[in-house]
């Protein structure tokens, strides 16, 4: 893995945010080189996408919601505190998810995308990210690379930590065994314990 | 007496329809199996007909209060200005002192926050003038919000049968008791 | 996974960086709610608020004030300056926020590859769209009219925009409506034919009464602000009783319960009225100077009623008959509430018609305090700009038709050679079997959940099977969503613009949009437009519905002069202030006695109701003869309004299941003890039920709360209603009522 391109959290946002079954069969390939995983060539495309909705889109009750209020918020209810620190986590980067209040910040495919943000600047090295910083930045912009560093292992270990174990677990109770679903939960899991064991503690002197 | 608020609950006007609790939720959101007032139908024994009559019950805002009594933390006070008994889940160590002592089970356990947590009279309304959320949204005004130091003499009571007789904690709740039509059946 | 958090807790977290100097990094607010001493006193101006209104079918049709920050909808509470609504709502009114954030909500259109598959593919908006489009022009091709095309509609959303819904199928062309109601038909019909017009009296003025009988309605879970004014009155020294087949929570609130025998009510009435006559205690001056064929009730009375009779047919004993019917005779004012239950039977307009008599004949009617209160429209002349939209040219419809009717059709009928054709939506079943020259090949299914609703679910099944394609615009996955083809996502109540007035108060509300429309949902309205897109695209000219709609002017457009002179408002935009309440001139109904009859009198004979079928006069019509061992009677629930708030999971925290209510010795007979689960069945179907035992229903009567549950519980009481009609309702609704509460069933232990 180049140390500038993080591929499984690319391949993870798209899967997560594909809307058909052409986009999750793309990710999912993705996923699947990534972790070095087989999808058996006989997989029905249509059939996990049916299966993915169930999990995550609907229209049905869902049987494990991608958003982090459904598993932190007491209530379940979305765009509860985990949707809207996520949205002043993206503020802090300088970005915003568009059109704010249509689908919950604490997507999880928002989240990884903002995972990825985090890590590219880190890769490019946290000095490059202050000079290229606009002007016009928002109130309490991160642009140091320490800073950039304590947020990225807060929203790790804090805000992702609080929900994706939860969730990945509803996940692997609910997809067919062998699927692509069930395929990148694991991909999921076993990135994100190892995103965790590789980051340290935000800094508390 | 010092200003002490209270709920007073009339269970004469009372029509059973959980509006207070689901104001209660509406406002702070709790945790699913989470309930800091809840509406409970009184027995058979005590009014004859089932699920017609209830009271309405959150924390009582005791004298006495015995969770603030067996905090090892000092999670509780209890107001100087009016008596209001509140729980700072923040100090909270999650031991379930409270939750065991509470003679009426107001103080119930978060299983998210691992803490304990129970009804704060809206203090922070209250203080900017309002009434709590559940007096506010009650449609026969059968719950309402008293001072125990100014409240008239009247046919309310402090024990009614169904709820534990604890003059200990000194509970502030005051109830009255519904009345039985006449009944004309064929 | 095996990850433990980094041992951070978020407190030392923030002091770290707080040390490092970035203390804004991230805002305390979000991360420590229970900061300090949470003493700090709540303030408004952390707060954007909003006006709604709430649009579902209820007597109380409350003012929301609505609390948002970040965009999103905190808190909601009853507008304080609402009389009626008095700052609160009710359970379900509260519960709201849940329906907003439901992780379960419906979130973008989709279609099912096989109904009741569970096989669900997304899709775009203009793809849905391309679909249904393409249906409709193939069904014009194919049938040369757009009969085959259905709409059932009725009271999930009154919100006064999505009569736009009726409007899109007008701008298609002719097409099949389902018409009538299944709620207070046969009483409308009563009150036209004895008063000229359905009309109360304001219920704030409940408080003024000397007397209140409460016939057949439950306000104390169906319409929770009145009960403030039954308990005012009778404070003043009103005596409240309350005529129900179930000692009801508002009956347990009364100086006196009846428990008559269920559809009894219009013996009842008539014999109180007889013994009213006798005593001489009839108001003269009313029926002489204000009524049409007073004598001739009279002399049926005197013919064909005894008050020994009254008692033989309701069970309520002779002297309490008599003495509940002089009390009501020399009260003053006095006042009848007539429920909506109690005409839900095939004699229910017979015994309105009644009560109507027995309020009239005491000079009740047109007083403040007094009344025979059922319901009105008077609030509600919009401009119906949605409703109102005009046939593409050439459409060809039905022959020889009346065109759609309904109470809440404002549409002003113009004669024209071609309508809509209608069948009657309290069988809508049956309605969608029978279609013929065309078939029915198309419904589209909007404000309504016709699977927990319509009678006769069984039939249903088979009649939606027989469907080419089914359309459903819903906010959560029902058992109608699982029996269409395509599911659009609708917008709450939080993401519109509408307005809102009530059939029962006199308030006006408006309905602002207080957050952005959530995922890919979109109002009825915005609907409406996508479609006309798509299909002018398709075929230039075949719908006429405005293709770009900005929801906020057409919620304008639904205002007048005259409703603002009612109301006493300058502008819409007044309404941001709070609701209003209407400027009458006198807090009764027919308070000048003149009656929108043909004689302009109250008609104890009315002409048009025996030219439409029935007596002149209010005589006693018998009910239903039973079809099994127990009566079965499915009201109203107080955790849910019709199909919707039950599934909640906030409601769900108070309401967990559904239960059966059975009087303990008919329990008893059957080997039945408290918490069973027990069968209930009939010729239409059956279903399991947990039993609880109690007197507060009678002698071999079942008793089960309509309600859809969700949350994979397939509890539905219309596996046991059949569709009989009601005997009235056509006269005024397009299609007689529903004799909802005429069913009968029997129980046994699983």
């Amino acid at each position: 893995m180049s140390e500038h391109s993080f591929p499984v959290i690319e391949a993870l946002r798209d899967f997560f945010a594909a809307t058909d079954a052409a986009a999750l069969k793309e990710a999912a390939c993705r996923i699947a080189k990534s972790v070095g995983a087989e999808i058996p060539a006989h997989t029905d495309w249509t059939a996990a996408e049916y299966e993915f909705n169930r999990l995550f889109v609907g229209p049905a009750a869902l049987q494990a919601p991608p958003f982090a209020s459904a598993w932190t918020e007491s209530d379940r209810a979305l765009m509860g505190k985990a949707a809207l620190e996520a949205r002043e986590t993206y503020h802090r980067l300088g970005l915003a998810v568009s059109g704010e209040g249509i689908i919950p910040d604490d997507h999880l495919a928002y989240e990884l995308e903002a995972v990825l943000a985090m890590k590219s600047v880190l890769a490019a090295g946290g000095g490059a990210a202050e000079a290229d910083a606009p002007t016009n930045d928002g109130p309490g912009t991160v642009r140091s690379e320490a800073g950039i560093a304590d947020l990225h292992a807060w929203f790790v270990g804090e805000h992702l930590a609080r929900w994706l174990p939860p969730f990945v677990e509803a996940v692997r109770a609910h997809a067919s065994a062998g699927g692509v679903v069930a395929m990148a939960a694991d991909a999921l899991a076993e990135w994100f314990e190892s995103e965790c064991n590789a980051t340290t503690a935000p800094r508390r002197d | 007496m010092k200003k002490h608020y209270a709920f007073l609950v009339d269970s004469e006007k009372c029509i059973g329809c959980f509006t207070c609790a689901m104001a209660c939720r509406n406002y702070y959101h709790q945790v699913e199996g989470v309930v800091w007032r809840h509406v409970y139908p009184l027995g058979e024994a005590i009014y004859p007909h089932r699920e017609r009559a209830f009271f309405s019950l959150a924390c009582n805002h005791c004298e006495n209060p015995a969770c603030l009594n067996v905090c090892p933390v000092e999670a509780y006070t209890k107001r100087e200005e009016d008596g209001v008994v509140v729980h700072h889940q923040e100090k909270c160590i999650g031991c379930g002192n409270c939750i065991r002592s509470c003679p009426y089970g107001a103080p119930v356990y978060n299983p998210v926050e691992k803490r304990a947590e129970k009804c704060s009279l809206c203090h922070e309304r209250l203080d900017a003038g309002l009434l709590p959320a559940c007096v506010q949204s009650c449609p026969t005004g059968a719950l309402k919000l008293v001072d125990l130091a100014t409240l008239e003499p009247g046919n309310h009571i402090q024990f009614p049968a169904g709820f534990p007789k604890n003059e200990k904690v000194n509970p502030s709740t005051r109830f009255i008791m519904p009345k039985v039509p006449t009944l004309v059946r064929r | 996974m095996s990850h433990t958090p980094s041992g951070l807790s978020r407190r030392q977290f923030l002091k770290g960086l707080s040390v490092a100097g970035a203390a804004s990094l991230l805002p305390l607010r979000l991360l420590m709610p229970y900061t300090a001493q949470a003493s700090t006193a709540f303030s408004a101006k952390d707060f954007q608020t909003f006006r709604n209104a709430c649009p579902r079918n209820c007597y109380d049709t409350c003012s929301i004030k609505t609390y948002v920050k970040d965009g999103v909808v905190q808190f909601i509470e009853g507008a304080q300056e609402s009389t009626f609504t008095a700052g609160g709502l009710c359970v379900k009114g509260y519960a709201y926020p849940r329906r907003v954030y439901s992780p379960d909500r419906i979130k973008y259109p989709m279609v099912q590859d096989g109904r009741r598959t569970g096989n669900w593919r997304r899709v775009s908006w203009d793809e849905a769209m391309d679909r249904i489009a393409k249906k409709i022009l193939e069904i014009k091709e194919k049938d040369g009219s757009l009969l085959g095309m259905g709409l059932t509609k009725y009271s999930g959303n009154f919100g006064i925009t999505n009569y736009g819904v009726e409007g899109m199928m007008s701008s298609l062309g002719y097409t099949t409506r389902f018409v009538g109601t299944p709620c207070w038909p046969a009483g409308i019909d009563a009150q036209n034919y004895d008063l000229g017009d359905m009309w109360c009296n304001d219920p704030e003025d409940m408080v003024k009464a000397r007397y209140v009988i409460i016939w057949g309605a439950n306000p104390a879970w169906c319409s929770v602000h009145s009960m403030k004014y039954v308990m005012e009155a009778k404070r003043r020294g009103a005596k409240v009783v309350v005529i129900d087949p179930v000692f009801t929570q508002t009956a347990a609130k009364a100086d006196v319960f009846w428990q008559p025998e269920t559809s009894s009510d219009g013996a009842l009435a008539l014999g109180m009225a007889r013994h009213i006559l006798d005593k001489g205690l009839v108001d003269l001056d009313f029926v002489n100077n204000a009524a049409l064929g007073y004598e001739e009730f009279a002399a049926y009375l005197r013919e064909n009623v005894t008050v020994e009779w009254a008692s033989k047919v309701s069970g309520i004993p002779a002297d309490q008959i008599r003495e509940v019917a002089e009390e009501f005779a020399t009260a003053d004012p006095a006042t009848i509430w007539i429920g909506y239950g109690m005409q839900r039977h095939t004699n229910g307009g017979a015994s309105v018609r009644a009560i109507d008599a027995l309020v009239a004949m005491t000079g009740n009617v047109g007083k403040e305090g007094g009344g025979a209160r059922y319901g009105h429209l008077r609030t509600w002349g919009f401009n119906y700009h949605a409703l109102i939209q005009k046939q593409p040219e050439g459409s060809v419809g039905f022959v020889g038709g009346g065109g759609p009717k309904g109470e809440f059709d404002f549409s002003k009928g113009e004669a024209a050679s071609y309508t809509d054709r209608t069948f009657n939506i309290n069988k809508t079943a049956q309605g969608i079997l029978d279609a013929k020259d065309p078939v029915l090949r198309m419904l589209w299914v909007s404000c309504k959940n016709p699977f927990a609703q319509d009678f006769d679910r069984p039939k249903l099944e088979k009649a939606f099977d027989s469907l080419e394609m089914v359309v459903t615009v819903d906010q959560f996955f029902n058992e109608t969503v699982a029996n269409s083809d395509i599911v659009l996502p609708v917008t709450t109540l939080f993401e519109e613009w509408t307005v809102n007035v009530s059939y029962w108060h006199y308030w006006l509300g408006i309905n602002e949009q207080a957050i952005t429309p959530m995922y890919e949902t979109k109002s009825n309205i915005e609907i409406a437009s996508l479609l006309s897109k798509k299909m002018n695209a398709l075929a230039p000219g075949s719908c006429t519905f405005p293709q770009d709609i900005d929801t906020k002017d057409w919620l304008e457009k639904e205002f007048n002069q005259g409703i603002y002179d009612y109301f006493g408002i300058k502008h819409w935009t007044d309404l941001k202030n709070g609701p209003v309440k209407a400027k009458l001139a006198s807090t009764a109904s027919w308070h000048d006695r003149k009656f929108a009859t043909p004689s302009g009198k109250y008609e104890f004979r009315s002409d048009i109701c025996q030219k439409n079928g029935h007596e002149a006069l209010p005589k006693y019509k018998e009910g239903r003869k039973p079809y099994d061992e127990f009566r079965l009677l499915t009201p109203h629930t107080k955790f849910g309004l019709h199909s919707q708030f039950i599934n909640l999971d906030w409601m769900h925290e108070y309401n967990k299941e559904p239960y059966l209510y059975m009087h303990p010795d008919d329990a008893s007979e059957k080997g039945i003890a408290d918490l069973d689960m027990v069968r209930v069945f009939n010729k239409v179907g059956e279903q399991r039920v947990k039993v609880k035992l109690t007197r507060n229903v009678a002698r071999k009567s079942l008793l089960i709360y309509e309600a859809w549950f969700g949350r994979g519980n397939s509890f539905n009481v219309q596996n046991l209603v059949d569709d009989e009609s009601a005997d009235m309702g056509a006269y005024k609704t397009g299609a007689p009522g529903v004799a909802i509460h005429d069913q009968f069933a029997n129980v046994e232990r699983v």
